[in-house]
């Protein structure tokens, strides 16, 4: 098996004329949050949804654990946790009555499942309240209690943070964060908010228009996105060394043969080329890009809606 | 699937329709009761099997069934379960199982309200053990016989209200036809009224009436309609093979309607 958790290969949807999700290759590693991060209607829940068989993709294939989802439904589901779009329960039953159908379809014979993952999101197990009468947040945090509740090894939550006030918004990403570092699951993510991919997220998709614009780690994106004085030099790699030995400065990324990101500001952007022309470099750019994360999300999705 | 089935009951907890579907078992006999003053086991009976049945059950059945397949849209709660997964093809068998055990447990109830009320007036309690077959087989058979309609409702996928007149617009058409001559007095074979699935319980359902009290105006129509009787092995054949033909059809646009 490969590093990676899912993988999609040309994963195409189209409904008519319209491509909702075109020639998409994600690629999620063990172990790790990846967000996908998208304006609404950007494709991200259809594209969830082909990764749990919901949708039929029109085109292209769904790799999860290995193997592919199409025809190994029955051996992949019951290893992952969902929650696509709005929670749905049976309004005339209490949560741990819905949950308890759930875990009776599921197998799992131990009781305690229901109550530990009604704890889990801070859910009262012996409740008379009915689904009908819970609140957005409260639906929210059962349908996460569902998607934990058989342990499974990847979960697939779109917009898990819907409908939560900010002190639940808190603890359900506290939540998630623990579940991958301390539990060791897969986590894939999607959000039309920039801040909470950001703070969450180790791996980052970027999707728009159905079209995956950028797959990076977080810290890659940072660095791209980031102030920071950019340099393009004759030799990049002298450039480095020149900056280590004169500066003693190590923030910095050598971005190819000729191109030098330097990520501290403080260090006097005129010394530096006084310095890289002593050693007989060769300047044709210098300047500070000042890009932040929400702009550049912005610039390479093509404008707003990214909150 | 026998979980799933057990699930199906789990889902219709503190579910008002259903309960109060049953209720309206008790309605026909005691209301005949209390109209007709020499009424025998076998009259109340046949008010279960047929007003009972033709009248009320094959309506509610189908706004029942309704009710179940359109539940896990409206809740949005399919997606759930297909990510157990659970198939939709199973998923609609349990739902057409709990609605069968539905249909018969309503005709027992009716039987049993009639077997007492016969026994707070003394009528003589004869045959109640072929009553009770018959019973529930006519709970089955009344189960097939609202799977046509299912089917349509299914497939106009509308809402309660639509589902609604489509099934009293069934019922009565099909309570017009067993009343009809040119649907009941035709032989067996391939032909429509064959098919009509009321018409055929009825014509199935008449033979076992008992002609002890019976004056001559009901002995002259039994001897008449005599002929057109249908055995037991042949309108179990036509419905269920009815019904197995709408299931499958039903499990196709189940299988097709998205999320």
């Amino acid at each position: 098996m490969s590093d990676y958790i899912i993988k999609t290969k040309n994963l195409t949807k189209q409904y008519g004329a319209l491509k909702s999700v075109n020639s998409l290759n994600i690629h999620v590693r063990k172990g790790r949050i990846y967000g996908l991060l998208g304006r609404n209607g950007a494709g991200k829940t259809t594209t969830m949804k082909m990764l749990l068989g919901l949708t039929k993709p029109t085109v292209g294939d769904v790799m999860i654990f290995g193997k592919s989802l199409a025809g190994n439904e029955k051996s992949i589901l019951p290893h992952i946790g969902s929650l696509i779009e709005s929670p749905g329960f049976y309004p005339n039953l209490t949560g741990a009555e819905n949950l308890q159908i759930f875990a009776a379809l599921r197998g799992i014979s131990d009781k305690s499942k229901v109550k530990d993952s009604l704890e889990l999101v801070s859910l009262p197990y012996r409740d008379k309240k009915l689904y009908s009468q819970y609140s957005l947040g409260m639906k929210q945090r059962l349908a996460i209690a569902l998607a934990v509740m058989h342990d499974p090894e990847l979960l697939i939550l779109d917009e898990p943070i819907n409908g939560l006030d900010p002190i639940g918004i808190a603890e359900v990403r506290a939540f998630i964060r623990k579940l991958c570092d301390d539990r060791g699951k897969t986590i894939l993510i999607s959000s039309h908010i920039l801040s909470e991919i950001a703070l969450l997220a180790d791996d980052i998709g970027i999707i728009d228009k159905g079209v995956l614009l950028e797959e990076e780690s977080l810290s890659e994106l940072e660095a791209k996105s980031s102030r920071h004085v950019r340099f393009t030099v004759s030799d990049a790699a002298c450039a480095a060394k020149i900056l280590e030995h004169r500066f003693h400065e190590y923030r910095y990324a050598v971005q190819d043969a000729h191109c030098l990101q330097l990520h501290n500001l403080d260090l006097s952007v005129g010394r530096i080329i006084k310095a890289f022309v002593t050693e007989g470099l060769e300047i044709s750019e210098a300047f500070v890009h000042e890009e932040s994360l929400e702009n550049y999300f912005k610039r390479v999705t093509g404008g707003e809606g990214i909150a | 699937m026998l979980k799933l089935i057990r699930c199906e009951f789990w889902k219709i907890k503190r579910k008002k329709l259903f309960h109060i579907a049953f209720l309206t078992t008790f309605i026909m006999p005691v209301f005949y009761f209390m109209i007709i003053k020499d009424a025998n086991l076998d009259n109340l009976m046949s008010v279960v099997q047929e007003e009972n049945g033709f009248l009320v059950l094959i309506p509610l059945s189908i706004i029942l069934a309704a009710s179940l397949f359109f539940e896990e849209q409206d809740h949005d709660t399919l997606k759930n379960l297909l990510c157990v997964p659970v198939t939709r093809r199973r998923l609609s068998l349990a739902k057409l199982f709990v609605v069968l055990v539905f249909d018969i447990a309503y005709e027992l109830a009716g039987f049993f309200v009639s077997l007492l009320l016969a026994l707070l007036s003394r009528i003589p309690l004869t045959g109640t053990g072929r009553e009770l077959l018959l019973t529930i087989a006519c709970g089955a058979l009344l189960w097939a016989a609202s799977m046509p309609c299912l089917l349509l409702v299914i497939w106009c996928n509308r809402s309660y209200i639509i589902s609604v007149i489509i099934a009293f617009a069934y019922t009565m058409l099909s309570y017009i036809l067993h009343i009809s001559d040119a649907a009941i007095r035709v032989p067996l074979g391939l032909n429509i009224p064959t098919l009509l699935p009321v018409p055929v319980i009825f014509r199935w359902l008449y033979q076992f009436h008992s002609l002890e009290d019976a004056g001559p105006v009901i002995t002259k129509f039994y001897e008449s309609f005599s002929p057109y009787f249908v055995p037991t092995p042949t309108v179990f054949a036509i419905l269920m093979g009815e019904a197995l033909l709408c299931i499958m059809i039903m499990i196709k646009i189940y299988e097709r309607q998205k999320i």
